[in-house]
């Protein structure tokens, strides 16, 4: 897919930008501070309907305006081109429409694929078993558009079942019946991680080789086998009802399981150097971007902010030439320019504005 | 506007389904309407208020002590379907593929809303069940409420040896029976599944 044009209106610091840019590469650059990232979030924010983790919708709008608009041209392989608009009210509120027709959420995701790299995503490996669940989840969704469906409504009965748990006198058919249904769904989601996981580890294998590095994504509580995953699943739950009714909580289930990714064998939380991190972190994303290419048809549009300015000469130079073979459209920030390979625009961006744009 | 009209307002805006703008668009209707139609209104309101309760077997609405279902013998009195509201039993009515009789839950399990199996018609529905009642039929929402009520009745009447189905092919998962389309729900009648 190729992002041909975006306009912005009320967004951040901006009122009114429009800018077009090259099908290759397109590089913002500037101080710290500058306004970079901004717009690469509003890439984010066209393509995902909402800002990237850990921060509010409203936090798009300009100060003291009703609402923001961030528009965009995506050109599509199949010669499709779609018009995508997101708006944003101050209140949070959005509204979404495809070609000039408003359609919900549901219909606007999967009609402009990205990937992307930002500061907070080395949590994926540093952070909580909760952040990595999450990262299988997202990607579990763009398999199956029903996964989604199936974690809220599992999340819906947890909060149902732990609040019949910590009732003193509960109905035991009751507290039963939310078991059947709760567990039912723990599976659906435990077949959804476990083929995320292993087509996931089929593409890290491959393109770990680039680094001689081996990173695979694990669950200690899943084997390779999906009969045995379940039927262990069942057992520990079983096993945990005493101690459940005892503090009032679900104990075992998908929204507990913890997610590894190891390094040579190791587990990365512990063991991976920040260089190590960083490079992980790139096969899991350009695992993803391959593997949505092959599953919807789409080349993803790569969004980089900041990372390629972390890396190491080594890694940085294997990290470029994978990105040049997979060429999808990148948009990245830097702070100061380097020579990518491939030829392209650069926006100077400064002071929150665009100040500047050259080919190189 | 004046007082007695932005009452009205709000006490219109209060009911489901109804809006700020149409509250006030049907506030003013009543302003203009004549007296006697306004009066009318008043007195239709107040007859359900004081006429309509539920049937004494099935909860159904009524003005008698038995609705007009379960007076009704040339319905098949071997199979009760249950729903939620009395008004779920219109829609399944319209399909004219049920013909057997109807008990209304008054509500659902709501573990959040602290509504539990004891503030529902359920004790009703399991005497009615043991005098000879072959296959209960489970009409709740397929919402989160709805399922957990079907699995919950179903471990209730499993060990009674009776057929207990649930409706459920073709019906959105989520979706609520009041709002199903008369196809669908025929056909989700029609091939109910014994629940497991
Ligand atoms: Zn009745």
């Amino acid at each position: 897919m190729i992002l041909n044009s975006i306009e912005l209106l009320s967004y951040r610091n901006y009122s009114h930008l429009l800018l077009n840019f090259d099908p290759n590469i397109n590089i913002f650059i500037g101080p710290n501070g500058a306004g970079k990232t901004n717009l690469l979030e509003a890439i984010y924010l066209l393509s995902n309907g909402e800002l990237k983790r850990g921060k509010k919708d409203s936090e798009a709008v300009k100060w003291g305006e009703p609402f923001t608009w961030v528009r965009g041209e995506v050109y599509c392989e199949d010669g499709k081109i779609l018009k995508l608009v997101t708006q944003v009210k101050v209140n949070g509120e959005k509204a979404f429409s495809i070609n000039g027709k408003i359609v919900p959420l549901k219909r606007y995701l999967g009609s402009f694929y990205t990937v992307s790299i930002f500061d907070g995503d080395n949590e994926i490996i540093t952070g909580s078993p909760d952040r990595r669940r999450t990262f299988l989840d997202e990607f579990a969704v763009n398999i199956d558009s029903g996964y989604y469906f199936t974690l809220n409504r599992y999340k819906d009965i947890l909060i149902r079942r732990n609040r019949v748990l910590r009732d003193k006198n509960f109905d035991r058919k009751l507290l039963d019946s939310l078991t059947q249904i709760l567990i039912e769904l723990g599976e659906s989601i435990i077949i959804g991680r476990h083929k995320t996981i292993s087509i996931y580890n089929e593409y890290l294998k491959r393109e770990g080789k680039r680094f001689s590095i081996d990173v695979k994504i694990e669950s200690p509580s899943m084997t390779e086998d999906i009969e045995e995953s379940l039927s262990i699943y069942r057992e520990r739950f079983n096993s945990s009802r005493d101690k459940e009714e005892a503090v009032g909580l679900t104990l075992v289930g998908p929204h507990r399981d913890d997610v590894v990714i190891k390094i040579n064998g190791r587990d990365s939380r512990s063991f991976a150097s920040n260089g190590e991190v960083q490079v992980i972190i790139f096969l899991l994303k350009i695992a993803q971007l391959e593997l949505i290419k092959e599953l919807k048809g789409y080349k993803p549009v790569l969004l980089i902010d900041e990372f390629l300015n972390r890396l190491d000469e080594r890694n940085s130079k294997i990290i470029l030439s994978a990105i040049e073979e997979k060429s999808p459209q990148l948009f990245a920030s830097m702070i100061s320019i380097r020579d990518i390979g491939r030829r392209g625009l650069i926006f100077s961006i400064d002071g929150g504005d665009v100040i500047d744009e050259e080919s190189f | 506007m004046t007082e007695s009209f932005n009452r009205l307002v709000s006490e219109l805006e209060a009911l489901p389904g109804i809006g700020p703008k149409l509250a006030v668009r049907i506030a003013y209707y009543i302003f203009k309407s004549p007296k006697d139609t306004v009066e009318r209104l008043v007195k239709t309101i107040n007859d359900v208020k004081e006429r309509v309760r539920p049937c004494s077997i099935c909860f159904n609405l009524t003005e008698e002590e038995i609705c007009d279902i379960c007076k009704d013998l040339q319905r098949d009195q071997s199979v009760i379907c249950v729903v939620e509201e009395p008004k779920d039993i219109i829609p399944i009515e319209n399909t004219h593929s049920y013909n057997g009789l109807y008990h209304v839950l008054m509500g659902a399990i709501a573990p959040l809303s602290g509504i539990g199996p004891k503030d529902l018609t359920i004790d009703a529905l399991l005497e009615r069940v043991k005098k000879g009642v072959k296959e209960v039929i489970i009409a709740t929402d397929l919402n989160v409420e709805g399922e957990t009520t079907a699995i919950y009745l179903s471990k209730l009447l499993k060990p009674l040896e009776i057929k207990v189905t649930r409706l459920a092919q073709g019906l959105p998962t989520g979706s609520e029976i009041e709002y199903a389309d008369e196809f669908t729900l025929k056909e989700a009648i029609l091939w109910r599944k014994e629940m497991k």
